[in-house]
């Protein structure tokens, strides 16, 4: 894969080269401010970014509003946002064009290098990988609402898996119970969210995502 | 060039009437009452009279000079005040008034010379954050107190000066006649009651003289004390005014400490997430790539290894860094003093250090008042190694129980400002937060010097 990175921290933007190199892939470009990221975007057009929200020059969201400016124009980049804090308003923000081909993690998954791997293969695929964290935030923030709270916690749990990017296979996994009792429950969440069963992993969690954005 | 530090500082009442605990802040030292001279021996008496007799003669002699000028310059204002009914007044008025001004100023020092006390007054145009021309006005009380004064000490200063010159002029009469009598031969002294021609009257007039010269000497620091007491009323506003000032004052300072701890806040938030958080990522995402690499090229993991640990030591470092910028741990185990000394040591210039300990150990300060003046005095360290071009400096501390004073000196090339980016802004800030005062000398050329003071304890 063809990969540009933006982000500001020299060791963080070398340790990802070295990941990204080491495991065959090739950074074709690195930026370490906002204002160089969406002429970058453009000229290099990544198969997937990495981003920083936070870039000079006023350290505030330019990564971020760089990748959204990036996305008007070319709808399909993928982007994998890295933060090192989960911010609501920013998810919500990258969740609002499309969801197809974006990721927020936290900064602190780069560690577990297989994960992450898989993160952006699953983005620079047109999915999504959502970090735990922000998921619980939007489901928070959705607690309230009707349609959600008449969820139950297993079913909570699962579509939170599902949200960020997980397949039934795995979420089975990961929840210790059958693939059979995942389909039920996912078929429970669709029919309490008045979603018509999906056919694709994909477009399950694009489902989810379009709701929990709503 | 003089910093406009002046305007900070120069604005509030004289130190007798605010209440206790702004007094101490205002600087007043009272100058000894009737009662403590009185405890006074008969010699220290007669040494204390005869020093202070040339200043107070100067004073109540000025005042002659100054009091009929004074009177002038009344006189000149209410011919302005005349022209303002046909409107060219309203021209002049201002620069008047400014004129009038200063002459106050100028006798505000001076009274506060011989009262050792600090004599301000709080004009409305010159109060700090207030923006606008400053342009004295006669809305302003102060003005208004200041007319007041000008007539008094016009009519009060001259009288008791005349007062004053007469009994020197008896005084040297009576002393001068025998020698009137002696050189002129009988020629009579027409100004005293006595015709001294003969020896016993002329002991009994120099007898006489040395009285009136002794109730001279006696009476003319009395003289000054009462013309000054009386000008220190006229030229300091009133305790309501004087505390409506300090009030306004202090809503300044307190926005100015606002900005100062929120611009540290974001400091502290930006050095922890470029530094210690990134830093720990990228140890995460080392022992990460060690991991698959473990798998498949074990060959390369020493390497790895070697370069996530100097990634955790970094991100040590930084932490180590940040926290001594929020509160310098060496403050806290060995106290200012000998932290200054350890900031002096490692400046870049050769810095003298000159800490009054002659008191004993010194007494410790609050710890935000101690990381005050520590961050003035490195960021004063850092600015004459970076800016100053200077061959040597000079820390000079004294803590007391209720300020730490603080002066750092280079003689490098001067001209330090504000708004040169050299971190003056953000340490009067940080200064002011507490209260205190900061001054910066630095014409071109040189030499620099820097004077804070921060006050602490109630």
């Amino acid at each position: 894969m063809r990969i540009l990175i933006a982000e500001d921290n020299a060791l963080l933007r070398e340790g990802l080269v070295l990941l990204l190199n080491s495991e065959g892939h090739e950074v074709c470009a690195t930026v370490d401010n906002g204002d160089d990221l969406l002429p970058a975007l453009l000229e290099h057009r990544p198969d997937v970014a990495v981003v920083d929200v936070r870039l000079p020059p006023t350290f505030r969201d330019e990564g971020l509003r760089a990748v959204v400016e990036a996305r008007k124009q070319m709808p399909n980049l993928p982007v994998l946002v890295l933060s090192q804090y989960v911010e609501r308003a920013y998810a919500t923000e990258l969740l609002a064009q499309s969801a197809s081909g974006v990721g927020y993690l936290l900064k602190d998954r780069v560690g577990r290098a297989e994960e992450f791997l898989h993160a952006l293969e699953r983005v620079a695929d047109g999915g999504t990988a959502m970090d735990p964290e922000v998921i619980s935030q939007l489901m928070v923030r959705r607690a309230g609402d009707d349609p959600l709270s008449s969820l139950t916690q297993r079913e909570r749990e699962v579509l939170a898996l599902m949200a960020e990017g997980r397949n039934n296979g795995t979420i089975a996994e990961m929840l210790f119970i059958a693939e059979s009792s995942v389909n039920k429950h996912i078929g429970n969440i669709f029919a309490k969210l008045n979603m018509p069963t999906p056919d694709s992993g994909h477009r399950r969690v694009l489902a989810v995502l379009t709701y929990l954005r709503a | 060039m003089v910093q406009k530090s002046a305007t900070h500082r120069c604005i509030w009442g004289g130190g007798r009437v605010i209440g206790m605990t702004t007094r101490r802040v205002l600087g007043a030292v009272r100058a000894p009452s009737v009662a403590e001279l009185r405890r006074l021996q008969p010699e220290q008496w007669v040494r204390q009279t005869v020093v202070r007799f040339p200043p107070a003669a100067g004073y109540v002699l000025l005042c002659l000079v100054t009091g009929l000028a004074g009177l002038l310059l009344f006189y000149l204002i209410a011919v302005v005040f005349a022209l303002c009914l046909v409107g060219t007044g309203f021209l002049l008025l201002p620069r008047t008034l400014r004129v009038l001004r200063r002459y106050a100023e100028v006798h505000r020092r001076r009274v506060g010379r011989l009262l050792e006390t600090e004599v301000r007054t709080p004009y409305r145009d010159l109060e700090p954050g207030r923006t606008g021309p400053r342009k004295p006005s006669l809305r302003d009380p102060a003005i208004r107190k200041d007319l007041l004064w000008l007539v008094t000490h016009g009519v009060v200063g001259s009288a008791l000066c005349i007062f004053a010159l007469s009994i020197c002029g008896n005084a040297f009469n009576w002393l001068s006649a025998p020698v009137w009598w002696k050189l002129a031969s009988g020629e009579r002294n027409s100004i005293i009651l006595m015709n001294v021609d003969s020896w016993p009257k002329s002991f009994l007039a120099v007898f006489i003289g040395v009285g009136y010269a002794v109730v001279a000497m006696a009476a003319m620091r009395g003289l000054a004390l009462v013309h000054a007491r009386m000008s220190r009323w006229l030229l300091t506003a009133r305790p309501r005014v004087a505390l409506a000032q300090r009030v306004r004052e202090l809503s300044v300072t307190r926005a100015e400490a606002l900005d100062a701890h929120d611009a540290e806040l974001r400091r502290i938030e930006r050095d922890l997430h470029d530094g210690a958080q990134a830093g720990i990522v990228a140890v995460s995402l080392r022992l990460g790539m060690i991991k698959r690499a473990l798998g498949q090229r074990p060959e390369q993991v020493p390497e790895m290894v070697d370069a996530a640990q100097h990634l955790a030591e970094q991100a040590l470092e930084s932490l180590r860094h940040l926290v001594r910028g929020i509160y310098p741990p060496v403050l806290a185990d060995r106290g200012l003093t000998d932290a200054v000394r350890a900031l002096t040591a490692l400046c870049g210039v050769p810095t003298r250090i000159d800490i009054d300990e002659s008191t004993g150990a010194a007494p410790r300060a609050p710890a935000a008042a101690e990381a005050a003046a520590y961050f003035v005095i490195s960021e004063a360290l850092t600015n004459i190694t970076k800016h100053s071009g200077a061959r040597s400096a000079l820390v000079w501390l004294r803590i007391a129980s209720d300020a730490i004073s603080i002066r750092v000196e280079d003689d490098g090339k001067g001209g330090a400002t504000e708004g040169s980016g050299s971190g003056i802004l953000g340490l009067r800030r940080r200064v002011a937060a507490f209260d205190g005062t900061t001054e910066l000398f630095s014409p071109p050329g040189g030499p620099t010097v820097l004077k804070v003071e921060i006050p602490c304890g109630s």
